[in-house]
């Protein structure tokens, strides 16, 4: 199909019209959204549940806004109303992965939990991400939901059945690390 | 799916409508309920080559069938779906089925 | 010094070393930048070691949407074998944004056929796709469109683009569109309304309109 000037025009043009347009039930757009945010909301549930789930997870997440998007009343922001959904879905999957596995039981760890080890970090935010990737699952998990999605204590404590002191003390451990390979950078 | 096995009806319906000129895709002709679509998702999922999307309804005055297509821009959708509509008229009158009372046949995409 | 960064033989000098953070915990201090520093604590606020730890944990927070970021630029996260979805998407779609059946003629008993006014919208956003410097955002088919021959119009919003002739545009646009409806279904077109949204103006100056 050749591409003609109009098209491309909507491959440019702002998170709003383009979810317009998707809320209006052309597909093509919402095609487009899904190049523009696919990759980061894949990077962002790979730190909740893991990589080798995050595909699984970002494609229902897509069927959902697809089906959901003509009910968001400020289409402006699209993007964070689909990483809120993300974060629905990765908790899902993770409370259908915990009812079916012992509490005691963490050979569920993806050894591979982030990016490629093998090269030297070439900048502050590749350490950090491969420091992130070292985390014990939990920290990871806890860290991402505060920092990334912004959730507070409670509601962390609450999508991921611990308590808040545990949650508390994840954070501290996680931070911790972090900091550490932060200041190790400079 | 093996080879001895004759395809259903609605398999073979489903079939020929996605080999009639200026037919290119087959919709779901159920409405989809969020369940459903669940269901969808899994079934593409496991088997990528499109299940019974046109539907056989018997009643007891007759059968019904009800169809969903996507259209090529080319053509005009109106001469695209009379023509979707006959080639499912001549499988039945063809192969001597009794012709269904009602043939329905929608079209929810051009291009 | 920022080319070739070089990791300190001890990396041990961390801010956050809880022995020498004034008796205050990483987690208290974790608290307290959570809870934005409110109610102000005197024992933190004055505490050199502890303001060092809360700039390292505020600083940590800063880069933190970077690092997801990063790692979405980093070929791992590309979605693949993404066909499926799209054929679910399109089957959800189509009968999502079907809305009213517009009747199409056949003289064969028992022919039901018609054509989805989600089809037809879809035509006309196509129409504006296919021209330069516009874009249709919303379309509407207003009037009896179940009824064969009954008026109908057809109301649609789009934004352009600088430096365009809005009204030989807009004429062209409304042509174009009476042409491709009238290619694929019979309907008594009465009228194409368009409402330009002007891209000029700010978003505040827009809403304003």
């Amino acid at each position: 199909m050749v591409s003609l000037p109009g098209r491309d025009s909507l491959s440019e043009a702002d998170d709003r019209t383009i979810a317009t347009r998707a809320a209006d039930g052309d597909i093509r757009a919402f095609e487009i959204l899904m190049r523009r945010y696919g990759s980061l909301m894949s990077a962002y549930a790979a730190r909740i549940v893991s990589p080798s789930e995050a595909e699984d997870v970002v494609q229902d997440t897509f069927v959902t806004a697809w089906q959901d998007l003509p009910t968001l009343e400020n289409l402006g922001s699209v993007r964070s109303w689909l990483i809120t959904i993300v974060t629905r879905k990765s908790i899902d999957r993770l409370r259908a992965r915990r009812s079916q596995e012992s509490l005691d039981d963490h050979e569920h760890e993806d050894p591979s939990a982030g990016p490629a080890e093998s090269a030297a970090a070439s900048s502050l935010s590749e350490a950090l991400s491969k420091a992130l990737s070292s985390l014990p699952e939990d920290q990871r998990r806890c860290w991402t939901l505060r920092e990334i999605a912004g959730y507070g204590y409670q509601e962390i404590a609450e999508q991921l059945d611990l308590p808040v002191s545990t949650v508390r003390g994840l954070l501290a451990r996680s931070r911790s690390t972090l900091v550490r390979e932060m200041e190790a950078w400079r | 799916m093996n080879d001895e096995t004759p395809d259903d009806l609605p398999t073979e319906l489903t079939r020929l409508l996605r080999n009639t000129e200026g037919v290119h895709t087959i919709y779901a002709a159920k409405p989809m309920v969020p369940a459903l679509v669940e269901a969808v998702v899994e079934a593409v999922r496991n088997d990528p080559v499109g299940m019974h999307l046109v539907l056989v309804n018997e009643h007891e005055d007759g059968t019904e069938i009800v169809a969903s297509i996507g259209v090529t821009t080319d053509e005009s959708a109106s001469v695209v779906c009379r023509r979707a509509h006959d080639a499912l008229r001549e499988f039945f009158s063809e192969s001597g089925r009794p012709v269904p009372r009602e043939i329905r046949v929608s079209v929810g995409r051009v291009g | 010094m920022n080319d070739h960064p070089q990791r300190p033989v001890e990396a041990d000098n961390s801010s956050l070393d809880a022995a020498h953070l004034d008796g205050h915990s990483i987690e208290s201090l974790s608290d307290y930048l959570d809870r934005g520093r409110e109610p102000r604590d005197p024992a933190i606020e004055s505490s050199a070691a502890a303001q060092h730890a809360l700039a390292a944990l505020a600083r940590l927070r800063a880069v933190a949407p970077k690092i997801i970021v990063a790692d979405a630029e980093a070929e791992e996260f590309a979605p693949r074998n993404d066909h499926w979805v799209k054929r679910i998407l399109d089957q959800i779609g189509v009968q999502a944004h079907a809305g009213r059946d517009i009747p199409i003629s056949h003289d064969i008993e028992g022919a039901v056929l018609s054509i989805s006014e989600g089809a037809i919208r879809a035509v006309v956003r196509e129409v504006g796709d296919s021209m330069e410097g516009l874009l249709v955002e919303r379309c509407k088919l207003e009037g009896d469109v179940e009824s064969p021959g009954a008026p109908v119009e057809i109301h649609v919003e789009l934004s352009t683009f600088d430096g365009l002739d809005l009204d030989e545009v807009t004429a062209e646009f409304r042509e174009r569109v009476e042409q491709a409806v009238r290619l694929h279904v019979d309907l008594a077109v009465t009228q194409v309304t368009v409402r330009v949204r002007d891209t000029d103006l700010s978003e505040e100056e827009g809403r304003a309109k």
